[in-house]
């Protein structure tokens, strides 16, 4: 098991920077999610770390060793790649073997790997199948197998989930989880999935054009985003993002008055959905727009005059119908502002 | 900073340049050489005056041999026939072409045996499909013929003529070529969805609409790309022309293939027959370039 | 309508079976003929009393038809077998250097990006374009100096430049689709070697079959360059034997029995290929 440090990383194809300067510390043992929309660098990033992909510029040291040049198989590193791609033609027990067809084990050393991994992922009675012939379940465990009998210095995961329904994914997702807790190796677990993010990662790092926006725990990046993006990014429903003008200690936009202590400026205000309320009289005119029953709660998108859209969580008894008015208002409390350029400017202290 | 990385020395693997060199380089220099020396050659001939009645040798006469074409009937004469004969063995293998993977498409009992049956002719040589059509269509021996007597004729039906016999060559052609374009075709046809064919019922398309707005669309570039192959495949076609009518009767069907093979071998006026062969290679690729510029370019865009 | 809708689709597949078989029957129903029914006019439809004389008498043997009559051994039956034995051999070792050789080609074409790349894939569709014609001087002058006309070696290695494009084409569309194994690979430590020799040949074993049977096909039914480098030496392949028939009419069932015979081994692969032809796309390198 090792720490990865990524050093001034970056990567271009031709012209285009896939990646530019990133700076990043996985400590040993953890469980580190990279997080982005498609195209943000974050599958370029995990290849670099794996060796699959020469860095333009920069280091990547596992443990202080500079393995920049290495090939992928002597970095001693194991990876599941999207949709656990497996070998086709080859059974499920030759694929977990070619993982060791390197390494200098001894037979018997090699057998109770193997036998370990079947019996830790459960797959025994998988071994004389073709992938074609197992379900996308059955495939990624097998993956998984042919990647911790290696026992590798990192895990390496690219999207390992992103071709498998939503019932199925919940389960593996603990899973993953549970195994490398068990295991406590050092793992980078790529997704575009914030949902699979927040569950998973020991910390997140989220990526956005090539460039890290922000890392921390989950709780960091969902209580404190650093940037609009990371903001619009994480969290489901999305957090409620209002463009306006603090003046006099009030933000303004539209209708709308929010009471907060910030320095004058055009300024974007977020709001989570669960702390923007309805109230009676007195907050921003809105009329339903949709009501999603979620069963334990219930999301309520309102528009206002202007024709914004805005979500908030209320009870799973909210009565209401589409069209229905009524006045929305945020806590003060939670509010958090941001500035275009500079990000984060204001966030309530807890 | 790069410096810094590849000074550090790349350990076992080999870059996809030195691996692809590797792996092409040893056959991409046989093609060249067996290619390119063809071609540098003939270019060369092509310039040159070729004796061989009274010891062989050459002179260079510049561009005469060009120069002599633009007066030469037979030459012009050719180019017709290679257009006509294109055009129609074109059109009819793309056409049946698309009819047999129609067909191929619906299911049927027995789909293995069709599709082996329908697949054949891709399998015969051309010079088989010569002597086959040859013996077909010739009044002597005909199927035409036999039919027409069947039906209480009395004179042989007959259509290896100066009429006809582009047509006996085309078709002999397209029944040739079809299969493959069928066979690729089926394969697009299956990866049309069902679901709208069933969009199409609710909105009530008639067949022709269904077909034109749900079927043809994801076979336009395929049809694009085969219209290409049996373009370039009719107009270098030689042997097949060469047995089955040999140019004939009269120069009825001598297309430039056979007209420079005649040149180049019968008359041994080597020179002319290589200038005449460029201007062959001329229309395939201009051809090919035309139908990319008029057609291609729109569908790859989609 | 329902059911007349079938009856179109029957209708049609009984069409499209008579317009491809109606040639090949023509030529196996005069095969099986005597020689004074081929001689009777106008041709008959079917073959009245189908005999095999044609095919015992095409490889030099005399056969029985009644106690009286004898159909003698054809003139040309050693050509038929040497000609058929010199097209096995050319087709067999085409087929081998063929394949030895497109598929780390069209591998490096399919599956890796370098320079020049574009440039070279296009001189591979190019060399498709060019007519046989066009090189068979060169290729004649060339060969009369070395002394390989009428040589099975010059014949092997100018069919090498049909096959070797054509089918390197053919592989490059299938090699594309296959999945991102070469990264699963080099995981576990696979050279770029040993990738493609034990991981994407085995995974490509389908395609290679199909691209080898094409290779074999286009060898077997070569004929222009046979005719003009090997025509009449003891080099001649079954094609160029079967032609001196076509010109010398000496009896038409014994040509059609030896066309007969030269079309057997690619009816025997039409049903391999049937099923995995698709499989190979032409379309996919253009785009």
């Amino acid at each position: 098991m090792a720490g990865i440090r990524l050093d001034h990383l970056k990567k271009s194809f031709g012209a285009f920077t896939a990646v530019q300067d990133l700076d990043l510390d996985v400590t040993d043992g953890e469980f580190l999610v990279l997080l982005g929309p498609s195209g943000c660098g974050k599958t370029t990033t995990l290849n670099c770390i794996a060796g699959l992909e020469t860095p333009s510029a920069g280091r990547i040291l596992f443990d202080g060793r500079d393995v920049t040049s290495d090939p992928p198989h002597s970095r001693n590193i194991a990876m599941v790649f999207q949709s656990a791609l497996l070998y086709p033609h080859m059974t499920a027990a030759a694929n977990i073997e070619a993982s060791l067809r390197r390494s200098d084990l001894a037979p018997e050393e090699r057998r109770r790997r193997i036998d370990d991994a079947v019996s830790m992922l459960e797959i025994g009675d998988l071994l004389d199948k073709l992938p074609s012939e197992m379900s996308g379940g059955q495939r990624q465990r097998v993956a998984t197998a042919k990647a911790i009998v290696r026992q590798p210095t990192a895990f390496l995961l690219d999207e390992p989930l992103s071709a498998l329904d939503a019932a199925l994914r919940m389960t593996l997702r603990a899973e993953i989880v549970n195994l490398q807790k068990r295991l406590g190796s050092t793992t980078v677990f790529v997704t575009h999935d914030q949902v699979e993010a927040m569950t998973m990662g020991d910390r997140i790092a989220v990526m956005n054009g090539g460039r890290l926006e922000q890392i921390g725990t989950p709780s960091e990046i969902y209580e404190r985003p650093r940037s609009l993006f990371v903001a619009g990014f994480v969290g489901s429903p999305p957090m409620n993002l209002i463009r306006g003008e603090v003046a006099d200690g009030v933000f303004a936009a539209g209708e709308l008055r929010v009471p907060l202590a910030a320095a004058p400026g055009p300024v974007t205000l977020g709001v989570r959905p669960q702390h923007l309320h309805v109230r009676a009289e007195g907050g921003l005119p809105c009329a339903i727009f949709a009501l999603e029953r979620l069963g334990r709660e219930t999301v309520l998108i309102v528009e206002d005059r202007a024709r914004n859209r805005l979500r908030l969580l209320v009870e799973a008894e909210f009565e209401g119908r589409v069209g229905d008015p009524l006045d929305v208002a945020p806590d003060p409390a939670r509010c958090l502002l941001f500035d275009d350029a500079s990000g984060l400017i204001h966030a309530p202290a807890n | 900073m790069a410096g810094q990385v590849t000074s550090t020395g790349r350990t076992s693997e080999l870059s996809n340049l030195q691996f692809a060199l590797l792996m092409a380089l040893p056959v991409l220099l046989f093609l060249v050489l067996v290619v390119a020396y063809p071609l540098g050659y003939a270019l060369w001939m092509s310039f040159q005056q070729i004796v061989f009645f009274g010891g062989y040798r050459t002179n260079f006469v510049g561009l005469a041999n060009y120069a002599t074409m633009l007066g030469d009937d037979k030459f012009w004469w050719s180019i017709w026939v290679t257009v006509r004969f294109t055009v129609e063995s074109v059109l009819l293998a793309m056409a049946i072409g698309l009819a047999l993977a129609l067909l191929l498409n619906r299911p049927m009992r027995r789909p293995g045996l069709i599709r082996t049956i329908i697949m054949l002719p891709w399998c015969v040589s051309l010079y088989g499909t010569g002597i086959m059509f040859s013996y077909l269509a010739t009044g002597q021996t005909g199927f035409a013929t036999a039919i027409a007597f069947f039906f209480g004729a009395d004179r042989p039906v007959s259509f290896v003529n100066r009429q006809w016999v582009i047509e006996v060559l085309a078709i002999g052609n397209a029944w040739n070529m079809a299969p493959l374009v069928a066979f690729f075709l089926l394969a697009n046809l299956k990866t049309i969805p069902t679901r709208l064919y069933d969009l199409a019922a609710i909105d009530r398309m008639s067949p022709l609409e269904t077909f034109w707005n749900v079927t043809l669309p994801p076979l336009r570039f395929t049809l694009f790309v085969f219209t290409c192959i049996t373009t370039v495949l009719s107009m270098k076609l030689f042997d097949f022309i060469f047995v089955l009518s040999g140019g004939g009767p009269g120069t009825a069907s001598a297309v430039m293939t056979y007209q420079i093979y005649k040149i180049s071998f019968r008359d041994l006026n080597l020179g002319y027959g290589a200038a005449q062969s460029f201007v062959l290679l001329f229309l395939i690729v201009g051809s090919t370039m035309t139908l990319y510029a008029l057609w291609g370019r729109r569908e790859a865009a989609r | 309508m329902q059911r007349r809708m079938t009856l179109w689709a029957w209708l049609g597949i009984a069409v499209a079976v008579v317009w491809t078989l109606l040639p090949i029957y023509w030529f196996l129903k005069m095969s099986l003929l005597t020689p004074d029914e081929i001689a009777r006019f106008p041709p008959p439809l079917v073959p009245l009393d189908p005999t095999p004389a044609a095919y015992f008498n095409i490889f030099g043997f005399d056969y029985q038809v009644t106690p009286e009559l004898v159909r003698r051994a054809s003139g040309q039956a050693g050509q038929i077998i040497n000609g058929l034995i010199n097209s096995l051999i050319v087709s067999i070792v085409v087929t081998a250097i063929t394949m030895l050789v497109v598929v780390p080609l069209a591998y490096v074409f399919a599956r890796l990006d370098f320079r020049f790349k574009q440039a070279l894939l296009i001189t591979i569709l190019l060399s498709v374009a060019l007519p046989p014609v066009s090189t068979l001087i060169p290729f004649y002058a060339l060969y009369v100096q070395l002394g390989l006309a009428g040589t099975l070696f010059g014949l092997i290695v100018v069919t090498l430049t049909i096959t070797i494009p054509f089918v390197t084409w053919m592989l490059i569309g299938y090699l594309r689709n296959l999945p991102p194994v070469e990264r699963l690979a080099r995981v576990d430590g696979y050279s770029r070697l040993e990738t493609l020799v034990f991981i994407v040949i085995p995974l490509a074993r389908s395609g290679i079959a199909v691209a080898a049977v094409i290779a074999f096909l286009f060898a077997w039914n070569e004929y222009t360059y046979a005719l003009v480098l090997v025509n009449g030496t003891p080099a001649n392949t079954l094609a160029t034997a079967l032609s001196g028939f076509l010109f010398q009419h000496p009896e038409p069932s014994h040509l059609a029995a030896a066309l007969v015979v030269s079309i057997l081994p690619p009816v025997l692969v039409a049903y391999f290929l049937q099923r995995h032809i698709a499989e190979m796309n032409l379309v996919d390198p253009i785009r």
